[in-house]
């Protein structure tokens, strides 16, 4: 099949951006996206152009690298499938496909398709971890976790960091990114000890990092790879309340 | 102390709950307000009765209008706020307008829209049946006990086609803001989980369309010339 | 160079124990004083940094991705090895130790992988501890399943995304330390060489993958975890960075590089769909507890629909070769199996390269549902990827490069031969032998960084003296004069080829030549060509940009330049190892019909023939010049506790 793609191009954080249209020919319909991608950017290069920049790296859907937002929909609007797992079997010859960068302030274009999720990290820098050393832990049986609660915090822990939710957010919140740790943590035992210094530290630390706020319109629920429910982020505004009227931290 | 309200103040889950909060404290009200409203059916009697009720502790009634002004101008204020810091978060949007959205209701995108639609309805209402502005004529309505004639009132104002419309659109409007904020508001106060989910969404669903069906009635039943 | 492996004495049990005793501890208070560097966040990084930052040591991590957390450890599926023998079915230290040397083909070190048993269940107290959510039984205990070949239960894992979840475990350790301000992370920096100062390793020079800046970093101490070299065969279950660059640049600067040749072939991978192939995708291999491996059994039948294929026209070859193991036969041997089945032109799919893993007659056993209970993840993915859906048709699957068992060689301290030089994880040759077993790399990258090297390198800094070198000092101008100089050289090339079709030539050549199955005429002739490709490629290659910006095509070309080194020191190792064991396979040392041992009924024809008595060692390579043959250097095998044995899974 043969695409036009309208991709937004940007030298880097200052430059002015613009989109650029590029003709796809033919394009197998068992690529994935990015190796139509991949395809184009040969082409470019023997052009002596320079290649459009996109983050990448597993290629299989769990590193959460790969970011883009086609057709208005981060991801691409597959069901549980990232940029890197969409196969081009799901566009028709002549198609025309916008890609765009991740677009939020939290998240400054670095060059083309290529974003800073830094604020991610700093979030999870602020709390998103049991403080244990290494050693002394006790035996790992010693403390059982009801299996429903671990496996409610493993749907949590499933995210993969890409920001597809902030993405897709008409607020770029990046609830469901927090709250999808906040939630694993406060399902386990281990985590609990914490729980009121960490949900208000990341919290404070997504505010300033400049995300919007949720206004519950569920678009992350929708694009998220890995299915992550809004009810975490109840969980997470459950576990602030319950902190605040605790006296805070 | 300070720190405490900061952590609800300065940031966005606190705002979410102030929202959620004075929004839940008008959502009482309006359900209060609608069957009030809807004692117009059984009759003049007990509509100004109940009215007249309703004034005659004054300390109360300031009370209440106090807590429902404090709920309307934080909500008001919150919602502004929310809604230029949400902007503000992303300073340039997509090109592919089609799927603006994606996953998301509309209801739950434009709350700033159907809000503001609001705040016009309810500041034009209040000065239409509270304050009697310009209509200056309403005050004097008296019944045979001499209580305020609030049956005679909306009877008249809803003789008029352009006051028809101005309720049915603000009710339309609340039904709408509502459609979304009420299950939102339970998920803003974390009292959503999994297991009560569709329950919430269902009870959305029923209170907005019951308010919008209660709202409706009084209008709908004397332009109609039900209630005469 | 002279390999001392610094094996303490004493019993093989107590080894460890009495030499965390014997070696020296650095005073508390003296712990801020030294600077550890640590290139690379994955399992080994990450647990190293957090760990050594815990201990009180100023931490400065570096990794290509734009987070720690998307090193790629993240991918790995099935789970984490650990002798916790909670199921109480007969796992012991002794026990997973004997399998990893068996598993590894009498290739490993006794000590080292004794210490790897030891410590394995210390990793999983210490995951559970941060939170990482294994999978749990009813009762609220932790789950576990066999895997790869393992005769006791003693994997744990957390749905399909047991590294996923190992990592965010060390990463939230590791970013516990960013903010506790004893770490500082560098995202989006590529190590490009170490400076080596006196013989001793004294920091390294990054280059800034945003703005293009070159510079340098000082340490006390140098840690590398950078991962394995999968990727030099361009296609290969790795992701798109991963890269030898870090393993390679230091072997350049005087590290050995011991047991290249020992790469690992997955035996379920989602084949080859055409020419633009980018990489490959693993199937988890617990699929093979429940599918059957077939192919036609005439080539005649492989364009028909599988289905049309009558049961006594298939052949289940793994049942039929190793009926003990049956489908669940080690990874070298159901890979080569597969192989065998398709150079035979009993392929299916596409180019006839693929064979089935059909899930018939578990559907019918157990029922739809239960097949979707245990594996629907992996089915969707499969047919997100291919667009078949796999309760109806049989997956194809086909052997894939999946893990590298070599790497810079490292004593029992996991030093390289620089001293100063640290190396962890899969980028170290270690604990696998000639062949690693499934679930555990992710055992043994978070055994090097959370228990061996932070005690490994407290005794460095304590005993020795560690190089002292401020980053302004001349030998670190040097190093980023050389590293400035390679980028431009690579940048005014300007010629006609695209840096991958020099990759995807490479990866070819090496694949066919040194992939499931070697042979010296082959080796010789990928010696040969690798030296020509790698000249064309200096005057040929087309890279576009420049320095000063984010420049992927830059960085990937930096990176294949190394391939192309690499793949020759790969390929000299194959060549002198005149034998087979583990994922090495020589044509010409296999089992035939004469052999005692296939005549008694032992093993098969065909199977890998080891040559003990010539091969029992570690062939370290040192780095004579680019164009020059590496030397060799062994360090002899002895087994002392396990009786060497020729493998046998009949
Ligand atoms: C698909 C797949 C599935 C697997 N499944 C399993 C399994 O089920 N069980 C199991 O035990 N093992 C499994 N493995 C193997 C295992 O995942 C890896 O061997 C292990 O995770 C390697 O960890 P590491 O820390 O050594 O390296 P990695 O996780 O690869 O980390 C390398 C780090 O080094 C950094 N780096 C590399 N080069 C540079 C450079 N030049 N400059 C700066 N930074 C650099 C990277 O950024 C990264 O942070 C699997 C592997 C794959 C590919
Ligand atoms: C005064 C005019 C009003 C304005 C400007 C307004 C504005 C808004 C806005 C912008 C939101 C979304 C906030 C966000 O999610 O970020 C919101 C939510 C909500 N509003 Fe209003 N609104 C008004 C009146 C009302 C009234 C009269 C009611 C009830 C009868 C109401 C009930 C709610 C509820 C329940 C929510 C959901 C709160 C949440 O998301 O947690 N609002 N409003
Ligand atoms: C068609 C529907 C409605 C009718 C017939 C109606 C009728 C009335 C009447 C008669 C009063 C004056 C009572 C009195 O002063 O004695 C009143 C007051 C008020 N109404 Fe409504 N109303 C309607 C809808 C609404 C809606 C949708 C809202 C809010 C969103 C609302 C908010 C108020 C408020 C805030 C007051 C002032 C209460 C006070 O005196 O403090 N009304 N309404
Ligand atoms: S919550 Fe979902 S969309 Fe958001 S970062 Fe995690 S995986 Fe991505
Ligand atoms: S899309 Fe945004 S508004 Fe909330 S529910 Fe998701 S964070
Ligand atoms: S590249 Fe890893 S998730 Fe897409």
């Amino acid at each position: 099949m043969n695409l036009t793609l309208k991709v937004w191009r940007q030298d880097n954080g200052e430059a002015l951006g613009g989109f650029r249209v590029y003709e796809a020919r033919d394009v197998d319909a068992d690529m994935s996206f990015l190796e139509m991608l991949d395809v184009v950017n040969e082409g470019l290069i023997e052009k002596g152009e320079a290649p459009i920049a996109f983050d990448s790296d597993c290629r299989e859907g769990i590193c959460g690298t790969c970011s883009m937002v086609i057709n208005g929909i981060a991801h691409g609007g597959h069901k549980g499938t990232t940029a890197c797992q969409l196969h081009m079997r799901h566009f028709e010859d002549g198609d025309e496909i916008t890609i765009e960068p991740w677009r939020a302030k939290s998240f400054p274009v670095l060059r083309d398709l290529v974003v800073d999720r830094g604020a991610f990290d700093r979030i999870i820098q602020a709390g998103g971890f049991v403080s244990i050393n290494t050693g002394g832990a006790p035996d790992a049986n010693a403390l059982p976790i009801s299996k429903t609660d671990a496996d409610e915090a493993m749907d949590a822990a499933a995210c993969i960091g890409c920001g597809a939710c902030v993405a897709a957010c008409p607020n770029a919140s990046a609830s469901l990114f927090t709250s999808a740790k906040v939630s694993q943590l406060a399902m386990l035992p281990q985590g609990r000890v914490e729980r009121r210094e960490r949900v208000i530290n990341m919290v404070e630390q997504m505010d300033k990092e400049g995300f919007g706020a949720c206004s519950v319109t569920r678009a992350c629920e929708a694009v998220c790879p890995k299915e992550i429910s809004v009810n975490h982020i109840a969980r997470m505004n459950r576990e602030y309340a319950k902190a605040v009227l605790a006296g805070g931290k | 102390m300070k720190n405490l309200l900061s952590l609800v103040f300065n940031s966005t889950l606190g705002k979410k709950y102030l929202m959620a909060l004075s929004g839940a404290a008008m959502f009482g009200f309006v359900i209060v307000h609608m069957l009030g409203n809807l004692l117009i059916f059984p009759g003049a009697e007990w509509l100004n009765d109940y009215a007249a009720k309703l004034k005659s502790v004054p300390e109360l009634l300031w009370a209440a209008r106090l807590g429902l002004l404090t709920a309307v101008v934080v909500h008001f204020a919150t919602g502004w706020q929310l809604w230029m810091e949400n902007r503000a978060a992303r300073p340039d949007g997509y090109h592919r307008s089609e799927n603006a959205g994606f996953g998301s209701t509309l209801a739950s995108r434009v709350m700033i829209v159907s809000g503001t639609i609001l705040t016009v309805f309810i500041v034009g209402h209040i000065f239409h049946f509270t304050v009697h502005w310009p209509n200056a004529g309403y005050a004097d309505l008296h019944d045979e006990h001499g209580r305020h004639d609030v049956f005679a009132m909306v009877r008249d104002a809803f003789n008029k086609p352009q006051v028809v419309l101005f309720y049915l659109l603000g009710v339309g409007a609340l039904c709408y803001h509502l459609s979304h904020g009420i299950s939102a508001l339970f998920q803003s106060l974390g009292l959503k989980t999994k297991r009560h989910e569709e329950l919430i969404d269902l009870l959305a669903k029923v209170a907005s369309i019951g308010l919008f069906i209660g709202f409706s009635l009084v209008p709908v039943a004397i332009a109609t010339g039900f209630v005469k | 160079m002279k390999l001392d492996a610094k094996i303490p004495s004493g019993p093989l049990a107590e080894k460890w124990e009495r030499h965390k005793f014997d070696m020296k501890l650095v005073n508390p208070a003296n712990k801020r004083k030294f600077d550890v560097i640590v290139v690379g966040s994955g399992l080994a990084g990450a647990s190293a940094s957090a760990t050594l930052a815990e201990l009180g040591y100023n931490v400065k991590c570096f990794c290509y991705q734009d987070s720690a957390r998307r090193a790629h450890s993240i991918a790995a599926q099935g789970g984490i090895n650990a002798a916790k023998n909670y199921q109480n079915d007969g796992d012991s230290v002794h026990r997973l130790f004997y399998d990893t040397i068996k598993g590894g083909d009498f290739r490993s070190r006794e000590a080292n992988v004794h210490r790897l048993a030891e410590v394995s269940a210390n990793i999983i107290d210490q995951c559970v501890a941060q939170g990482v959510p294994f999978a749990r039984e009813y009762g609220g205990h932790l789950a576990n399943r066999s895997f790869g070949g393992a005769q006791v239960s003693r994997t744990f894992y957390a749905r399909g995304q047991t590294g996923q979840q190992l990592l965010l475990g060390a990463y939230s350790a590791l970013s516990r330390q960013i903010g506790l301000g004893k770490v500082q992370m560098y995202e989006r920096t590529e190590m490009l060489d170490v400076v080596v100062s006196d013989g001793r390793a004294a920091g390294i020079v990054v280059r800034d993958m945003v703005t293009g800046k070159i510079s340098s970093h000082a340490g006390h101490a140098v840690v590398l975890a950078t991962g394995g070299y999968g990727n030099v065969f361009f296609l290969s279950t790795n992701a798109k960075g991963c890269n030898v660059t870090a393993a390679y640049r230091a072997y350049k600067k005087g590290a050995a590089f011991a047991n290249p040749c020992y790469t690992q072939i997955h035996p379920t991978c989602i084949p080859v769909s055409g020419e633009y192939q980018s990489k490959l995708t693993l199937m988890s291999e617990s699929l093979r507890n429940d599918g059957r491996v077939w192919v036609p059994k005439e080539a005649a039948n492989c364009g028909k629909k599988p289905a049309e294929i009558a049961e006594e026209d298939r052949d289940y070859y793994l049942e039929r070769k190793y009926p003990s193991f049956g489908n669940l036969a080690p990874r070298d041997i159901s890979s080569r199996s597969a192989k065998e089945a398709c150079d035979d032109g009993r392929g299916v799919g596409p180019g006839g390269l693929g064979v089935y893993l059909d899930f018939r007659d578990a559907i019918g056993r157990l029922g739809e549902q239960a097949v979707r209970d245990r594996y629907g993840n992996l089915f969707d993915m499969y047919e997100r990827i291919t667009g078949d859906n796999a309760y109806q048709t049989p997956m194809r699957i086909y052997p894939a490069v999946h893990y590298t068992m070599g790497g810079l060689w490292v004593d029992y301290h996991l030093q390289t031969t620089i001293p100063g030089l640290f190396c962890l994880g899969e980028a170290n040759f270690s604990d696998h032998g000639a062949n690693r077993l499934g679930a555990s790399a992710l055992m043994q990258g978070l055994a090097d960084g959370y228990f061996v090297a932070p005690y490994t390198i407290g005794n460095y800094f304590a005993s020795e003296k560690p190089a002292e070198l401020s980053s302004d000092a001349a030998e670190f101008r040097e190093v980023e004069e050389e590293v400035n100089e390679r980028t431009n050289k690579l940048l005014s090339i300007k010629g006609e080829r695209t840096v991958t079709s020099f990759h995807r030539e490479l990866g070819r050549l090496v694949w066919d030549k040194c992939g499931m199955a070697r042979n010296e005429k082959g080796l010789k002739e990928a010696l040969k060509r690798i030296p020509e490709l790698r000249a064309e490629f200096w005057e040929n290659v087309n890279v576009t940009g420049t320095n000063g910006e984010l420049n992927q095509n830059l960085e990937y070309a930096g990176r294949t330049a190394d391939f192309l080194e690499f793949a020759e020191v790969l390929c000299h190792d194959a060549l002198t190892r005149e034998e087979s064991c583990g994922g090495h396979f020589r044509e010409e040392y296999q089992f035939t019909k004469d052999d005692p041992e296939v005549k008694s009924g032992y093993t098969n024809e065909g199977e890998a023939k080891r040559r003990d008595d010539k091969f029992a060692h570690v062939a370290a390579w040192e780095f004579k010049g680019v164009d020059k043959k590496p030397k060799l250097h062994k360090e002899k095998l002895a087994y002392e506790e396990v009786k060497m044995s020729t493998r046998s899974y009949k």
